[in-house]
């Protein structure tokens, strides 16, 4: 079926595929108990916002099997946070948010852990809570500093403008709806020490915060991480909460304790995709070039403030998305509501800011009568000279072959035509098709992030096994890395397997997050490998030139030429000789020579100054466009996506077949964002769409019925491993082109309305859009 | 008579008796069995990571169905194919190389659970073609993929080389078993009678007694709510209850009978009704649900209830005393309430056909299309002669405590004439008749706008097959 494109799909399966399709694969929760072994659950808060007068676990504590309630009070330390520690382990005097953990009872059986949960009784003294950006402005209710981002004279350019629109735009919040809810289990060693195993995006900071909050040293814990059943950043920060609360119970039972959420508790407890309110004054002329821009974004960041700022931050530098802009003038704060606290999510804060520019963009092509993709094309950042608003050079850039392909590849000026004839003669439905872009900034913004560490072991067999602080979640980077290393010994993928990820191996890891795990561990274990190929390219120089005396050993210190040395195909090539790549490994064995490496790898350029607002924070943009085409039942509101076509710039693959995965489920997942995913709340706070049932992500059904996928080829990113580019997050600003295109149809039905629409536009706003109007 | 229910997993008999059976199954496989490749993400029948294939030596055909809302208890004489039963001697199924070689697998969680779907897909012989392997998938979520992959992957398997399950467990022979079921535990009762007169005569003396149908609802409040049931009756051992009889009048549709079987019974005869249900729920719920379940359960927002409505179906209710009929209208007197006594049981359905000139549309809306409890459903149902409007019926659901026929609107549609003005006009008096709620799955003036549009819908769909 040539609709998904084959032929992209080359490169190595998924290091874990057999395992997974035949229920093998090891999750947490599938880890078998041990003897002796105790389960977790969580006393919830009942309130938004309160003070806690008193908690009472006498009547838990004589259930029978309930071998514990602890509280806050039995942490050493029961504040944690990845950025700033705000935020309690257990609520001790007060809550919140909704479903904030208060206390943990800990039990021989789930069920008797459960029950135990609803005899403790919790007394609370109720606070008025905040909800809304609005009202949360109006208390001054804010977390963090506020950060700002200037280009240009905003004001003057407004001044010069043709044209300006005012307004304000407000996306939801997301469910991650990774499908293994939050888990870990904790171990108890000898002399206090612990041993996690948790499903963790960030397992050095699961090891850091359990020793923080039990008091122990970071020697005392080891946290590994075999894999995640999906994390797309709910697991960045949010899993070492959990590992914290269930490595106390271990440390004060000294029995294995399991804490597994249900899905219905994850999603009530944790936090979500940033909800945005911004504000915005849009300044263009009559050809519809952007003269100015003025945002002020407000992030809901929740109770706590999390990794909040650096989410705010992101937004900021994406406001721009794909284009220039020559003035602009980007500020942002992040304010403080009774939500659960908000946090990483794909995208990381980037979807939140270029959905601004390219609803303005479609509001831009309503109120001058323009196609849309004309306004795009009139201000995307050229080739080379580009400068975005926080002063880094795009250079290299693509995206203007991408929107030729792009183009080309669908027939933009038929399909557009299409549209206009369908629109002009049917009354109950109504189409919209629209293209949009992303320019995805890859790097941590905190410079410190940017640094992995990866260790290669080559064994006497030739195999290797290669352990780095990058964790999977499915999206292959384990196979990515495999493939790095295999490549670069010239042996099959088969003979290369990723170890788990443990805190014992490789330490002071950053997060896998920022699409940037295979860049920077991929780099370090590619670092390891030159280091290794070095001393078995001098071993075969030795034994090729005979450079040793007979008796000794051969040797990885002897100055030799290695450059011409090639690794391929299962051997080791000199200039006149070839030796296979297990034979020469023995003999480095036998003769003392190192098969093993650590190598440390830090990214090189990047730098950015918050205070000026200025700077290089990304060693690269990702990059690629997606056009979607919409049709809308103005009955209902109801939205199919017809046809979806995306061209991606993602460098120099290092699988292709990985990649596609990524970008597919990027563009549900946007599309999920856009569309259906809404978050619902009862007054109380109480999050009541917190399952499948009343949550809707995009089923099989959802996806476009015509969906093609391809990648343009584009060799000059050389400053990344291998030459290839990040992919886990780019495109799931894509998704915004089911948004732009439903923006666009309902643009068809109505001429004079440039108000905002709400992301996600779910039936009922739509239907809401579209007012009372009969369809006959 | 039994006090154990025994049935076979990946080929191997097993027994269970005591508190065990009123365990789950997905829990039973994992906890139990140590079979932890069968994963539990909602415990609602809503994301198929539980899914497994169960046959019994009835139908040699296996179906897919939610281990994670079914009840051990209703387990008995079942043939229960897990993940890790699809591969034999460690050698993969085809299915299984199919979704490596496609990447249809990236996090795994969901995994087991697609592979068993498509297990479904092959094993009822339906041509694969893209559209059935999306309505075998429906009851599958992945967070990952987008879903391309796995269609890739289901698209190529070669149907020859995959083996079927009937050929993976060729030598088993499952045992059938007709006695009665009676297990007692201290805190839990479970009845599984052989004939209709003992059911009756149970309900009789425990009128207090849940008759469980599939529990893929009861299921659901066991998991979230952890209810914990005393007494339950089942009753896939009375023959009646599987009553499936189409004629030219009527259909008729006992209380065993499984949605998946309905929908095929419907197809070709009536077509609307057939590919609404393709719409309700997912396979592995229309695998183990059934159509009295959906009736019983009473939601204001079941979809097949304003179909029943308008249809005029009849429900045939059966006690010690004998058996009663009740037009399906006034089945429901508020919300949740039936017109039933306690000591009665639903036996089948009786719903008939649709006369030629009946024009019949049938109308859901909800925030995803599939597998999503409706905001909003609808059924209409008309006749028209020279222009003019002689028959119409009309049942909503979602805006009120219960499916509502709207008997205002239809007296007057009656004797109008049929034109968009008359729709037009008509459909702003619906606000009249309904009380919608503002909920989770929608705003009480979503509901009203949508119940007005859908009847003007109703008129633009019509005026194709009105011969005026």
């Amino acid at each position: 079926m040539k609709k998904y494109n084959k032929n992209n799909y080359s490169g190595s399966p998924h290091d874990s595929g057999y395992s997974h399709v035949k229920g093998e694969s090891v999750f947490i929760d599938d880890r078998p108990e041990q003897a002796g072994e105790l389960h977790v659950a969580l006393v919830l808060s009942t309130r938004a916002h309160a003070t806690i007068s008193k908690i009472d676990s006498s009547k838990a504590l004589d259930l029978e099997g309930v071998e514990g309630v602890y509280t806050g009070a039995d942490f050493k330390q029961n504040t944690w946070g990845p950025i700033v520690k705000d935020q309690p382990l257990l609520a001790e005097s007060l809550v919140s948010h909704y479903s904030e953990p208060i206390a943990l009872v800990v039990a021989a059986s789930r069920k008797a852990a459960y029950e135990g949960v609803k005899l403790v009784e919790v007394q609370y003294k109720n606070l008025v809570p905040i909800f809304t950006v609005d009202d949360a402005i109006k208390s001054k209710e804010f977390l963090g500093d506020e950060f700002k981002i200037e280009e240009g004279d905003v004001e003057a350019a407004f001044s010069k403008s043709d044209h300006i629109l005012e307004g304000t735009f407000e996306n939801g919040g997301q469910e991650h709806f990774y499908l293994e809810s939050q888990a870990c289990i904790a171990y108890p060693g000898e002399n206090n020490e612990l041993h996690i195993e948790s499903s963790s995006q960030h397992p050095t900071e699961v090891q850091h915060v359990v020793a923080g909050a039990l008091g122990l040293k970071q020697n005392q814990v080891v946290c590994v991480v075999k894999r995640m059943g999906g994390g797309f950043g709910g697991k960045e920060s949010q899993a070492s909460h959990m590992a914290a609360i269930a490595a106390l119970a271990a440390h004060k039972t000294k029995r294995p304790c399991r804490l597994v959420l249900t899905k219905d508790e994850d999603m009530k407890i944790t936090g979500k995709r940033h909800p945005f309110k911004n504000w915005y004054k849009i300044g263009f002329n009559k050809n519809g070039k952007i003269k100015s821009l003025k945002v002020s974004f407000f992030a809901d960041g929740g109770a706590y403030l999390d990794l909040s700022p650096a989410i705010l931050q992101r937004a900021m530098f994406h406001v721009d998305n794909a284009y220039q802009l020559e003035n602009a003038l980007i500020t942002g704060r992040v304010v403080k509501t009774n939500r659960s606290p908000n946090t990483a999510f794909r995208g990381f804060g980037g979807p939140q800011g270029a959905a601004v520019i390219e609803s303005l963009i479609e509001d831009i092509s309503q109120y001058l009568k323009m196609d849309a993709l004309e306004v795009r094309k009139i201000n995307l950042y050229a080739k080379d000279g580009g400068v975005t608003h926080y002063g880094q050079e795009v250079t290299n850039n693509f995206l203007p072959e991408v929107f030729e392909d792009l183009e080309k590849r669908v027939n933009y000026k038929s399909w557009r035509k299409e549209i206009d004839t369908f629109n002009a003669s049917e009354t109950s439905f109504v189409k919209g098709l629209s293209l949009t872009a992303t320019k995805f900034g890859i790097s941590f913004t905190s410079r410190f992030l940017n640094q992995a560490n990866a260790l290669v072991n080559v064994h006497t067999d030739g195999t290797v096994q290669v352990s780095t602080g990058a964790t999977e979640m499915g999206q292959g980077v384990n196979t990515k890395i495999q493939g790095i290393v295999a490549e670069a010994f010239g042996i099959d993928s088969s003979d290369v397997k990723l170890m788990a990820t443990s805190t014992e191996k490789n330490h002071n890891t950053s997060a896998t997050a920022a699409s940037s795990g295979s860049d920077l561990n991929g780099a370090a274990a590619l670092k390891a490998c030159v280091e290794i190929k070095s001393n078995l390219a001098k071993l075969a120089l030795q034994i090729e030139g005979n450079l040793i005396k007979e008796g000794e050993e051969y040797n990885s210190e002897m100055d030799l030429d290695i450059s011409k040395v090639r690794f391929e195909n299962e051997k080791i090539l000199t200039s006149s000789s070839e030796y296979s790549f297990k034979e020469l490994v023995g003999i480095a064995y036998f003769n003392r020579i190192n098969l093993g490496c650590r190598a440390h790898y830090k990214t090189p350029e990047i730098h950015y100054d918050p205070a000026k607002g200025k700077g290089r924070p990304f060693l690269y943009f990702t990059n690629g466009a997606a056009i979607s085409e919409v049709l809308i039942d103005k009955a209902t509101g109801e939205t199919k996506v017809i046809k979806t076509e995306i061209v991606m710039d993602l460098g120099r693959p290092i699988n292709k077949g990985i990649d596609f995965g990524q970008v597919s489920g990027a563009f549900a997942q946007g599309m999920g964002w856009c569309t259906g995913e809404v978050l619902i709340y009862a007054d109380s706070g109480e999050l009541l769409s917190h399952s499948p049932t009343t949550y809707k992500i995009p089923s099989v059904q959802d996806t476009p019925r015509d969906f093609n996928i391809s990648f343009i080829r584009n060799d000059t990113n050389v400053l990344n491993v291998r030459s290839s580019k990040a992919v886990g997050e780019p495109p799931f600003l894509l998704g915004l082109s089911v948004w732009a295109a439903i923006k666009n149809a309902l643009h068809y039905t109505d001429d004079k309305s440039f108000e905002s629409l709400m992301l996600p536009a779910t039936p009922e706003i739509i239907l809401d859009s579209l007012g009372e109007k009969d369809i006959i | 008579m039994r006090d154990y229910i025994q049935f076979y997993l990946n080929g191997k008999k097993q027994k269970v008796s005591g508190e065990k059976i009123s365990s789950t199954l997905s829990d039973y496989l994992r906890y139990q069995k140590g079979l932890r490749g069968t994963k539990v993400v909602c415990a609602e029948g809503d994301c198929g990571a539980c899914t497994v294939m169960v046959g019994d030596s009835d139908e040699k055909s296996y179906r897919s169905i939610n281990s994670c809302i079914a009840m051990m208890a209703l387990m008995d004489g079942k043939h229960i194919v897990t993940i890790e039963g699809l591969s034999q001697d460690g050698e993969p199924h085809e299915i299984q190389k199919a979704m490596v070689d496609n990447n249809g697998a990236q996090c795994g969680y969901c995994t087991p659970g697609f592979v068993m779907s498509l297990t479904d897909l092959y094993e009822q012989k339906t041509s694969v073609t893209e559209k059935n392997c999306r309505n075998f998938l429906t009851g599958n979520l992945c967070r990952c993929t987008g879903y391309g992959s796995i269609i890739d992957a289901a698209l190529s398997v070669d149907p020859k080389k995959a083996k079927s399950l009937g050929a993976l467990y060729s030598g088993l022979s499952i045992e059938k078993n007709t006695d009665a079921i009676e297990i007692k535990t201290p805190n839990f009762e479970f009845y599984c009678p052989a004939s209709l007169k003992d059911a009756v005569e149970l309900k009789k003396k425990y009128p207090d007694m849940r008759i469980i149908s599939s529990a893929t609802d009861l299921g659901v409040q066991i998991n979230k709510d952890r209810f914990e049931p005393h007494r339950l009756i089942f009753l896939d051992k009375v023959p009646e209850t599987h009553l499936l009889e189409v004629n030219e009048n009527e259909v008729k549709i006992g209380a065993r009978v499984h949605l998946s079987l309905i929908e095929k019974a419907y197809e070709g005869i009536e077509d609307e009704f057939s590919n609404f249900l393709n719409l309700f729920a997912s396979p592995q719920i229309k695998n183990f649900g059934t159509l009295i379940g959906n009736v019983a359960n009473a939601s204001p927002i079941g979809d097949t209830l304003p179909f029943l409505s308008v249809m005029n179906a009849k429900v045939i209710l059966v006690s010690t005393k004998g058996e009663r009929e009740v037009l399906f209208k006034d089945f429901y007197l508020g919300y949740k309430k039936l017109d039933m006594l306690p000591e009665e049981m639903i036996l089948s359905i009786t719903i008939p056909r649709r006369s030629k000139n009946e024009i019949l549309k049938l109308y859901k809306v909800s925030r995803r299309k599939d597998l999503d409890i409706s905001c909003v459903n609808a059924a209409m149902k008309m006749t028209v002669t020279n222009g003019k409007i002689d028959s119409f019926a009309v049942a909503y659901g979602g805006v009120g405590p219960t499916v509502l026929r709207l008997p205002v609107l239809e007296k007057k549609m009656i004797g109008l004439d049929f034109d968009a003005d008359n729709f037009r006009a008509q459909s702003h008096e619906i606000k009249n008749e309904i009380t919608p709620m503002s909920d989770v799955r929608g705003s009480s003036e979503y509901r009203h706008l949508v119940a007005k549009n859908l009847f003007q819908r109703f008129f633009l769909e019509a005026s194709k097959e009105v011969s005026l």
